[in-house]
């Protein structure tokens, strides 16, 4: 096992950093592609200083949501799968000094798998804002419980598995490894 | 037992020792201090579950003199009675309002505090208040916000408010009621005549009609009238198969001194800084009460002035920034869920959270849609830079109640416009003003009532005259200015005022025949066995809410009738 001793199954509150910084950078990317999809587009949210009932003063373009929305879609994809193809890890993963691997031979993992993680991870919430921007719903209140459910499957998975791969990483075939100062030699086992 | 008049045989006859008419708050408060007992109980509704308009139809009738809601939309018939409009405000009336004030013709109960005083306690757990707690200075010392200082010339009350779902009695307690095996409850069971002996000393039976057509007869050894204010007199008045005038009517009182809260916006207080604190006198919550104060003048002053007592309503205007975002029933799903703290129905709950929700989603309208974050869209931080008062005065659109509900816990009270005061009176009694039988008959073939509401000048002068102590005590605090917007020269009313579906005195109490229609034990003068229950029976009004008073009184006249039923 020659590399094993360096790496060890990246625990909950490690990932749990790196994907709020992932989600930090995230949000920036698509504040600055809504800012340039209300250039091309116009504004998306509008004010009517005249109006009187609670919700109203604000108007939503619903068009341009949802090409916000779609944009989101895009730019978190890209941004996941992209940095996991060719960094081997997120900019948020790489921060905290851990990567994805393919479960098999630790290496890199491919397009295929990259895409398949982020359809388990960070599609569901996609596609919910462009369901819900697209067809004017509550999506707090339609989405919100299943997404959460699915999150919070996803959480357990990973903190119930000796190798700490959720649902997410089995679907797709990957593992998340943190390096490490060298393991004891019964957990070098285990890896 | 529940089961339904238009059930039985045509020509029943019913027979029980307690026949009770009408299940609102009276009638099912001595339903159910009497489940307990051997007596077996009638307990007869006019109405079904729920609301039917063929059954509210029963009660239109005309209105004259001061101008009064549709009679038919002034109370409810069917199982829980108005208490299925209710608004839930309570307080327990005070020793003066019992009392004989010699400036107030009219005024006086043949019983004082006392006598119902050990009633209120049972009376609030009835209408599931939490607390048995009315002093102002405790509630004070739990709440966050704070009572205007007191003087000798202006005094705070509060009443707590039973929360919205759980102010239908009928909800609360058909269950309970279906489960008893001594009551058997009759829906649709309209009461249209009182059938007495030949001397009209006892009643010998309920005559009993469903809009279905069919007849019937209940008979009891004693008789409870608890179908409301308007109600009970026209039934009594209607009931004159042996007296011309109707039962206990001998000295023409039954219908007479007809009394209500009349309200109106009677000034503005524009308050001497914008940070002035008024929230202890809207609806809030407490520990989990619901509580409101109100202003008013303490009983001595009252005594000198030779006024009557007039509580004082105050509805703070905010700055219209957040005044929508304080509107209380919003605000109020947010601080419920943190309060309540998961002490609330189920029903409230979920109600509140899916406000609270509501306005999560509001908010993410305003956001960049698919951010995974709720960061503000950049059209928002555009106009933000461009013209920051818009978006500032956006925000309660923004964010709805979480706004509001921020502001107030940061802040403690939203800038500060005016107050505006809302005048409720505890109307002198006026023998004009009264419920009479018209020619005109309903579906049943029961005459009509008709309602004509008299206000005297005791009323008006006592509105007028509690705004200017109240305006000159304020400003001595310092809290400031208060406008008085009626004028004390002119006769007129204002053009705002109206009732508070507060149906009173009809039936009032009184030690002697001459002077009122039921004694002390709310038997009616002169009628053995025939008692009435509810607010019909008060002699004066209090200027606080009735019910809490009309279930303490429905409930010493149930520990009554267990005593002579033994």
């Amino acid at each position: 096992m020659p590399a094993a001793s360096a790496f060890y199954f990246a625990d909950i509150p490690n990932r749990a950093i790196a994907l709020l910084v992932d989600v930090i950078l995230l949000t920036l990317v698509a504040f600055v592609g809504a800012a340039i999809v209300s250039l091309l587009a116009g504004p998306a949210v509008e004010f009517d200083t005249a109006a009187e009932g609670v919700g109203d003063a604000v108007e939503l373009n619903h068009g341009v949501a949802t090409l916000d929305a779609c944009l989101s879609l895009v730019l978190s994809a890209g941004y996941f799968a992209l940095s996991w193809v060719r960094l081997n890890a997120s900019p948020g993963q790489r921060l905290i000094g851990i990567r994805v691997a393919a479960d098999g031979d630790r290496a890199g993992i491919t397009a295929g798998q990259a895409m398949a993680r982020w359809t388990a991870l960070g599609a569901p919430f996609a596609v919910a804002a462009v369901l819900a921007t697209a067809l004017s719903l509550n999506g707090v209140a339609i989405f919100g419980i299943p997404l959460a459910t699915w999150y919070a499957v996803l959480l357990i998975t990973t903190a119930r598995s000796s190798t700490k791969q959720g649902l997410h990483d089995r679907l797709a075939g990957t593992i998340v490894a943190k390096r490490a100062t060298p393991l004891p030699p019964s957990a070098a086992d285990a890896l | 037992m529940l089961s339904d008049a238009r059930e039985l045989p045509d020509g029943a006859e019913l027979e029980g020792d307690v026949c009770i008419v009408g299940a609102g708050a009276a009638g099912l408060a001595v339903a159910r201090a009497l489940i307990r007992t051997p007596l077996r109980i009638i307990l007869l509704e006019g109405g079904g579950l729920q609301f039917e308009s063929d059954t509210q139809s029963l009660y239109e009738g005309p209105v004259a003199g001061v101008p009064y809601f549709p009679l038919d939309t002034a109370r409810l018939r069917f199982f829980g009675g108005s208490t299925n409009h209710w608004g839930g405000i309570c307080r327990r009336f005070d020793p003066s309002d019992f009392e004989r004030r010699d400036w107030i013709p009219g005024s006086g109960w043949p019983i004082g505090l006392a006598d119902v005083e050990p009633y209120y306690s049972a009376a609030r757990e009835l209408v599931q208040l939490p607390t048995d707690d009315w002093d102002v200075d405790q509630w004070e010392e739990e709440d966050e916000l704070e009572a205007f200082p007191r003087s000798d010339r202006m005094a705070t009350r509060v009443s707590q408010i039973v929360p919205k779902s759980k102010r239908s009695f009928g909800s609360a307690y058909s269950r309970e009621l279906e489960a008893a095996e001594t009551v058997r409850c009759y829906l649709h069971a309209n009461v249209v005549e009182i059938d007495t002996n030949e001397a009209a000393s006892a009643v010998t039976k309920l005559r009993v009609a469903t809009l279905t057509g069919k007849r019937m007869s209940v008979a009891a050894r004693y008789f409870v009238l608890a179908t409301g204010g308007i109600e009970n007199p026209r039934l009594l008045l209607a009931s004159n198969r042996r007296r011309p005038n109707g039962l206990g009517n001998d000295h023409d009182l039954v219908g007479r001194y007809f009394i209500e809260h009349p309200r109106f916006e009677a000034g503005v207080l524009a308050p001497a800084r914008r940070t002035l604190q008024a929230g202890f006198y809207e609806a809030h919550h407490v520990e989990g009460t619901e509580i409101q104060g109100y202003l008013a003048l303490p009983f001595d002053v009252q005594r000198s002035e030779q006024l009557v007592d007039v509580q004082l309503l105050m509805d703070p205007v905010y700055d219209p920034r957040f005044e929508r975002a304080l509107e209380s029933d919003d605000v109020d799903s947010l601080e419920s869920l943190v309060q309540d703290r998961g002490g609330g129905s189920i029903g409230d709950f979920g109600s509140n959270l899916m406000k609270v929700v509501g306005d999560l989603t509001t908010g993410r309208r305003f956001t960049v849609p698919g951010a995974p974050l709720p960061v503000p869209h950049p059209d928002v931080v555009r106009k933000l830079v461009a013209s920051p008062e818009v978006v500032r005065d956006s925000i309660p659109d923004l964010l709805g109640n979480i706004a509001g509900f921020s502001y107030k816990r940061a802040v403690g009270a939203a800038p500060l416009d005016a107050i505006t005061i809302r005048s409720r009176i505890d109307q002198a009694p006026n023998r004009d003003s009264r419920v009479t039988l018209v020619r005109e008959r309903d579906a049943l073939g029961m005459p009509r009532a008709r309602l004509d509401w008299r206000l005297s000048e005791l009323d008006r002068h006592s509105a007028v005259r509690t705004m200017e102590i109240i305006g000159a005590a304020v400003a001595r605090a310092g809290l400031g200015r208060l406008r008085v917007m009626v004028d004390a020269d002119d006769r007129s009313w204002p053009t705002d005022l109206a009732g508070g579906y507060h149906h009173m005195g009809t039936t009032r109490m009184s030690d002697a025949p001459e002077t009122g229609v039921v004694d002390g034990a709310c038997r009616v003068h002169g009628i053995a066995n025939l008692f009435v229950a509810g607010s019909s029976v008060f002699t004066t009004g209090g200027s606080s809410t009735p019910t809490l008073t009309i279930v303490a009184l429905a409930l010493r006249l149930a520990d009554h009738l267990k005593r002579i039923a033994a």
